[in-house]
């Protein structure tokens, strides 16, 4: 988990796993009586295919989501232009893919590529310098405000306000049994969107990188001093921050089949959301905050009119942040 | 000091003399005195954005109506000029708001368009109703005629609640009826789709039909697939969308993955009206469908002399609401003419004076005559392109001609006329 203390003496640490198994056990109850509210009020079929609609939003909620987490649990940093992270990836792919005749995939992995390279070009332009002139919390959280319109502007200057899309199709589904359907392109999302979050999780749980992130994510002035390259690490955060943007940009774009510049930062607000929810800080959280948010502005779909589902998945915030103010899978404050 | 009094007082009473006689002369000839001004028409369109595909169309009307006001009043012998200034309004309300300051402060007196109701609010609220300029939005949504415009407000569009009429029609026709047939509702949640979708309810089940929904869905989500699955849920009837070109191109494709959605029971309104269809929607969602916007009554000779004008001009081709963005144009010239001035508040008061149905009727193609009409002090009636122009008193038209249409291999064909009446 990245979301330990930087300072102060820990809590002891039976206390502190008891509490994130105690946040497990409350999203797995809420999970289970939704779940059954569901099926007792809509029937099988209608609370599976919602669900796999849940499914397929929550992956790229996912995704964009623990980029934010990693570069907030390791520099505590909120990064409004992570949204229009999304946004570049998702072009740079466009480009390759709609513009260069590359085939999906590749043009996929540009945009990873390009996303992760520009996060890093962040990073050695902008943070580290400013970190080493001591520049506050608040100067950097402007600094990004400043970038995101930025990335959006030279988004909108080099391929225009109208909306774009990349080739494919996005109109064919899978049938599943019981009747159930999957768009294909959406089912790729959720396939290559679940795989990289396997491997982003397995990363960080045995990785010496993942393990490094945590040092500095609990203590950056120990993690020094106890000679990790320091530079290094968060270098390698914004890679993999960004890398995760792109992916998440070029996969949600995908999936709702037209991009513009403005969608990364519409989807902004329900990243922060499923972050939060999560436990801002800890990555495994913004993946859980992230299928759950997910799920939960499908399911609230078949109850209440589809215009307020957005509005669902900040009350569902909300009411966690009462139950449970560090989030699902945060820690308990230190003091 | 008294000679140069002397010299004062013979100049003013000669002033004097000369202006008696110059009025006596202008009130036997019945001509009022002629004006001399240039008139700046501001033509505030969306060639970016959602309604994108409507820009360019309504540009090329409000042109060929500036050409035509110059060409009359020269004709007319008026030392009166008309000029276009346009902006884009990006189909965002505070982007048309910027957009309308940067006309404004180019000298426009009155504007056509913009193309959407929160557009026109914004524009309304914060400079148009305070400074008393008059609008001709294309939008068609009820809201602006409940909204306190100050008479600033003038529609050559129909308003949505005779669009929802005509849509009514048209669906009632296909099905053979109303009585116990469904149809399935979907609208985006905006002041255009949420009106056109409640005036569509009323008027089907007052008819004796059923209506699935209304489902509303928010332009930004991530995600239609659990929104498309209610709407096709139970095999409705038919299909009744009101929603704008991007985000239906995401709508309509959750709604093909269904597996349940056929375009043959699609009928949407006139914001989707798109011809040829864009690249952004698949084509599968509306080859088959029909759209209902507002059209020109086809017979009459000004109809036709605007479709040769239109398009033996360069630029593109006809498209939706291009007459009444042409027939916007002209009223606000020959207001201007009316009032004898560049004014935007006499403006104002002038148009609803041009709308039938008092008054001699004049079309487009006598508007020199019309012109030396209005500077004659006769009060005229102009019969639009689009059909007659009857300002009620929230100044919207009372009757409505609407096309009909389907697409065929991606291209909107007409398949006939409807007249919808408030």
């Amino acid at each position: 988990m990245l979301n330990a203390a930087r300072s102060g003496t820990p809590p002891p640490a039976d206390a502190r796993a008891a509490a994130t198994g105690a946040g497990r056990r409350w999203v797995a109850a809420a999970c289970i009586a939704a779940l059954a509210a569901l099926l007792a009020s809509r029937g099988a079929e209608t609370a599976a295919q919602a669900t796999i609609n849940g499914l397929v939003t929550g992956t790229y909620f996912a995704l964009g989501a623990v980029g934010l987490s990693l570069v907030f649990g390791v520099l505590r940093l909120v990064n409004f232009a992570h949204g229009d992270m999304l946004t570049f990836g998702a072009y740079v792919a466009l480009f390759l893919n709609a513009g260069s005749g590359w085939p999906i995939v590749p043009a996929t992995l540009g945009g990873v590529l390009a996303t992760a390279a520009l996060a890093a070009a962040s990073e050695l332009a902008i943070w580290r310098p400013m970190r080493a002139r001591r520049a506050g919390g608040f100067q950097m959280l402007l600094i990004t405000v400043g970038l995101a319109f930025v990335i959006r502007n030279c988004i909108q200057l080099a391929a225009g306000a109208d909306p774009l899309q990349l080739r494919l199709d996005v109109t064919s589904a899978v049938a599943l049994p019981g009747g159930l359907r999957i768009g294909t392109v959406e089912l790729w999302v959720v396939v290559a969107g679940l795989g990289a979050l396997l491997a982003v999780a397995t990363l960080l749980r045995y990785g010496r990188l993942g393990k490094e992130m945590r040092a500095l994510a609990d203590n950056l002035s120990l993690a020094e001093v106890a000679g990790i390259d320091t530079r290094r690490v968060i270098l390698a955060t914004w890679l993999f921050a960004g890398a995760l943007a792109g992916l998440a940009g070029v996969l949600s774009s995908a999936a709702a089949g037209i991009l513009t510049p403005n969608f990364g930062f519409q989807l902004l607000l329900s990243l922060f959301a499923a972050t939060i929810l999560g436990g801002i800080g800890n990555a495994y959280g913004a993946l859980a905050g992230g299928l759950l948010l997910g799920f939960a502005e499908e399911w609230s779909a078949l109850f209440v009119d589809a215009r307020w589902k957005l509005a669902v998945g900040f009350v569902i915030l909300i009411l966690t942040l009462l139950v449970r103010p560090n989030g699902l899978l945060g820690r308990p404050a230190l003091k | 000091m008294t000679r140069a009094r002397h010299a004062t007082a013979l100049i003013t009473s000669i002033a004097l003399i000369l202006g008696i006689a110059a009025g006596g002369a202008m009130m036997t000839s019945g001509v009022i005195a002629a004006p001399s001004f240039t008139m700046t028409i501001g033509d505030l369109e969306p060639y970016t954005g959602d309604l994108g595909p409507l820009g360019a169309p309504a540009d090329k009307a409000v042109k060929l109506a500036t050409a035509q006001l110059n060409q009359a009043a020269k004709q007319a012998g008026l030392a009166v000029t008309f000029k276009m200034v346009t902006a884009d309004t990006r189909s965002d309300p505070q982007a048309a708001l910027s957009a309308a300051r940067q006309l404004i402060d180019q000298g426009a007196t009155c504007l056509t368009g913009p193309a959407s109701t929160p557009e026109s609010l914004a524009i309304l609220n914060s400079i148009t109703k305070a400074r008393r300029i008059p609008m001709l939005p294309s939008a068609s949504s009820t809201r602006l005629r409940t909204v306190d415009d100050g008479h600033t407000i003038f529609r050559t569009v129909p308003p949505d609640n005779l669009q929802a009429r005509a849509l009514v029609l048209a669906v009632k026709q296909q099905l053979g009826g109303a009585q116990g047939k469904t149809v399935a509702i979907g609208y985006q949640n905006s002041p255009y789709g949420e009106g056109l979708a409640n005036t569509f309810k009323q008027s089907w089940t007052a008819m004796g039909g059923r209506i699935q929904g209304p489902f509303g869905y928010d332009p930004n989500q991530p995600s239609y697939d659990t929104e498309a699955a209610k709407i096709v849920a139970g095999s409705p009837d038919a299909f009744v969308f009101a929603d704008f070109p991007d985000t239906f191109g995401k709508v309509s494709a959750a709604l093909l993955r269904t597996g349940k959605f056929s375009a043959a029971k699609l009928f949407v309104s006139d914001a989707l009206a798109v011809s040829p269809i864009p690249a952004t929607i698949p084509a599968a969602a509306l080859n088959g469908a029909h759209a209902v916007n507002a059209g020109s009554p086809t017979g009459t000779p000004q109809a036709q002399a605007f479709n040769t004008l239109y398009l033996s001009a360069p630029g593109p081709k006809r498209s939706a609401l291009d007459a009444n963005n042409f027939d916007s144009g002209i009223l606000c010239g020959l207001a201007a003419v009316a009032a004898g001035a560049n004014t935007p508040s006499l403006i104002a008061t002038q148009l609803p004076k041009l709308s039938g149905p008092a008054g001699s009727p004049f079309t487009y193609l006598q508007l020199a005559a019309a012109m030396r009409a209005l500077r004659a002090g006769t009060r005229i009636h102009y019969v639009g392109v689009s059909g007659p122009i009857e300002f009620n008193a929230q100044g919207d038209t009372s009757a409505g001609t609407y096309d009909l249409s389907t697409w065929k291999n991606g291209a909107l064909v007409l398949v006939r006329q409807i007249n919808a009446k408030e």
